[in-house]
């Protein structure tokens, strides 16, 4: 099997002759390293070519790039019907730091409903399909439905996290048409995702329960993985979410869901669960892991027990995918990934019975 | 040898075991087949700049109108704007074409010579060695000496319009000699600040120049060839090896003497026929068995089937034998310029045929 048809099998359900190891094209350049790995099975997810495009076409967009110092900045500027929105980045290498979001006050939300309810989306499946084609055995690609909708008033461009606080206190009723707009933004991307040669989707994700808390995740949450999967799951695709924080306090919330798979989920050290008690909470749903990004700066050889020990907590390799889908330090992955492959090929020697042989 | 070792064998002029296969990164696009390639020896030209510009006195805006991108600059001496046309495809190497230049009438000068220099050059080393060491062994990172590719005159031709610019540039030359003798000035200057940082690049491997054919051997020999002698010597004083970009094609016969007395160690992008106009036996004796010849292989052979590939590299590789100073390489189109199925089907077959002929007969030293 393919390193690309090992994924898939593992993200149906099964399992092969060994726990797929997969990492995001962005966070491993080509090199020595990255090809020696690519030999021994490594899978590279690519989430860069999307399956449809976004226009606003009542929207004017400037762009404003200066410097402060040796800092360069961006100033976007959405011009609407309604009024003015901007946002304020500063490139920082491969990201953007972002200073500024589109709500600054009140006064703002009317330019930020015209802006949300202004999208337009246009499938790129002929592109998309060349671009899977092209890439070969050697890579998965993934689609985006973009963050649940209350979500995207979390982490996304509107509104920086500790507005959105304020403001769902302030003016809650405000922020619920925002909410409300986004939901039928969403509603409309579900079938073109669906109808798209995609596998599957990540349905958004960066939920962090201290922030949402228990109850609003399953208010505003949960239902939009549900509605997401059904039309998904009509036409033969899977939808996954990026839980990458603490899920224990909205593990059985998650566990109600009709997601089929949960990305990014990183067990102890870094989070508040056990990959034992994530299968436990989660025994329907497909793993697909992130390494915890701390035991990166460990020895080789505590990372190879590291992955080992994983894999000990789970009693089937069913449904089961070793990622990396955050940083890793920049002057250990090289060894840290080898010694990750080495400590999966490592338990499938010692526990044969629980592969495909 | 892997194959940092092998390319800077070459590029130190000692011997190689093998002739290298070496395409610029962007060409040959991340998937299964160039995993398979990389397996056997290919290894990537990584093109990458330490120096960054600043304008701190003027004002960038861009604005997108559907997918064509505005780019204004305010200026103390007046505004100018570009327009690009993005989501253009696999077309050029940043899938947009630039369809109007900043300089559209006389008015425009002053803007744009402002903007040359207020320039102010920043280091990022760092660029480096990030590449560096990403790319292990798998690859060779090169820097920019000229941040336009061109030295000044050539450099010029980019404020008129980049690709669709070369008429107006022409014919401002000899319409407004004062005001184009002016700009290539500025252009001059803001060249050599560049060029002083250069010298102290961790990079020991710069691209320097570009020689594209659009102007005559004399305009070359009077605007381009005293640049390439200052600068040369210079930078080669400094432990630099540099690589002239020749990918003039049909004219290439005019400019072959001019080459020679440039002093650059490797040309790169020469194209062989049927592509270009000069064989490479014919260059080399030009260029002489020192001169690094860094080949663009032409893709339309490929077209030809993948058997008369494998013969048309064989005899490339025999008629540079014994191979020491020559690189096989794609630096135009490679796998990036296979939009279609066909040609996908084509360009893979033809490029596993150059891997075979290297393998077989690309061994130091190439017997001929």
């Amino acid at each position: 099997m393919t390193p690309r048809q090992k994924v898939e099998q593992a993200l149906k359900g099964g399992r092969s002759d060994r726990v797929p190891f997969t990492i995001y094209e962005s966070k491993i350049p080509q090199c020595t390293a990255e090809r020696e790995m690519r030999n021994r099975g490594l899978c590279i997810v690519k989430r860069d070519v999307p399956v449809f495009k976004t226009h606003r076409p009542h929207v004017r967009v400037t762009q404003h790039t200066y410097w402060e110092g040796e800092r360069q900045m961006t100033r976007t500027v959405y011009e609407t019907p309604q009024g003015e929105v901007s946002t304020l980045t500063e490139a920082a290498g491969f990201t953007d730091w972002r200073h500024e979001k589109m709500f600054k006050t009140p006064d703002d939300y009317e330019a930020i409903l015209f802006l949300i309810q202004d999208e337009v989306y246009e499938p790129t499946y002929e592109s998309f399909a060349r671009a899977q084609d092209e890439f070969g055995e050697d890579a998965i690609f993934r689609a985006q439905i973009g963050l649940e909708p209350l979500q995207s008033l979390i982490s996304g461009m509107i509104m920086g996290m500790q507005d959105f606080c304020l403001e769902w206190m302030d003016h809650r009723d405000e922020v619920l048409k925002l909410y409300h707009a986004l939901v039928e933004n969403r509603r409309r991307i579900y079938p073109i995702i669906a109808r798209s040669p995609v596998l599957h989707a990540n349905y958004g994700g960066n939920v962090v329960p201290e922030i949402i808390g228990l109850k609003n995740f399953e208010q505003y949450y949960l239902q939009h993985y549900d509605e997401a999967a059904e039309i998904m799951h009509q036409h033969g695709k899977l939808v996954g979410c990026h839980f990458d924080a603490n899920c224990k306090l909205l593990a059985k919330a998650i566990a109600q869901t009709d997601l089929d798979y949960i990305e990014a989920f990183t067990p102890a050290p870094d989070t508040d669960m056990t990959l034992g008690e994530a299968h436990a909470a989660w025994p329907d749903k497909v793993l697909w892991l992130n390494f915890p990004s701390s035991v990166h700066l460990k020895p080789d050889v505590e990372v190879e027990q590291t992955t080992v020990d994983l894999l000990n907590e789970v009693a089937t390799m069913d449904g089961l995918l070793m990622g990396v889908t955050e940083d890793m330090p920049p002057e250990r992955w090289r060894d840290s990934c080898r010694a990750i492959m080495d400590g999966l090929e490592r338990h499938a020697r010692e526990q044969p019975d629980m592969y495909l042989s | 040898m892997d194959f940092l070792t092998r390319i800077n064998a070459v590029l130190h002029r000692q011997e190689p075991d093998q002739v290298p296969f070496a395409p610029y990164d962007n060409l040959m696009p991340r998937g299964d087949f160039v995993r398979g390639l990389r397996n056997r020896g290919m290894g990537f030209c990584l093109r990458r700049s330490t120096i960054w510009p600043e304008m701190p006195h003027v004002t960038v805006e861009t604005r997108t109108e559907g997918d064509t991108t505005v780019t204004i600059y305010h200026t103390p001496e007046g505004d100018v704007s570009t327009r690009t046309r993005t989501h253009a495809g696999r077309i050029s190497d940043g899938l947009a074409v630039e369809v109007e230049g900043m300089i559209k009438g006389v008015e425009d000068y002053a803007p744009v010579i402002f903007m040359l220099e207020d320039t102010v050059f920043h280091v990022d080393n760092s660029v480096y060695f990030n590449a560096v060491r990403d790319v292990g062994k798998d690859g060779l990172v090169r820097d920019w000496g000229l941040d336009l590719e061109a030295p000044p005159y050539g450099a010029t031709r980019r404020y008129f319009g980049d690709m669709y610019g070369l008429e107006r540039w022409i014919y401002e030359q000899l319409d407004h000699p004062d005001h184009f003798a002016a700009l290539l000035q500025a252009q001059e200057r803001r060249d050599e600040r560049r060029l002083q940082l250069v010298a102290d690049s961790p990079a020991e491997f710069i691209a320097f120049g570009w020689l594209e054919g659009l102007w005559s051997p004399e305009k070359f020999r009077a605007y381009e060839l005293p640049f390439y002698r200052k600068w040369v010597p210079f930078l080669q004083a400094q432990g630099k090896i540099l690589a002239l970009h020749c990918d003039a094609t049909k004219n290439i016969r005019g400019f072959k003497d001019l080459i020679a007395e440039t002093g650059i160690d490797v040309i790169e992008a020469f194209t062989p026929p049927p592509v270009g106009q000069l064989s490479l036996p014919e260059v080399r004796a030009a260029w002489g068995e020192e001169t690094i010849i860094w080949v663009n292989f032409p893709e339309t052979i490929f077209f030809f089937g993948p058997e008369e590939t494998k013969r048309y590299t064989i005899e490339l590789l025999k008629s540079d034998a014994p191979g020491k100073a020559l690189v096989i390489s794609f630096t135009e189109m490679g796998l990036w310029g296979a939009t279609d199925d066909e040609t996908e089907r084509s360009f893979k077959a033809g490029i596993l045929a150059i891997m075979e002929a290297i393998e077989a007969y690309g061994n130091y030293p190439v017997r001929a």
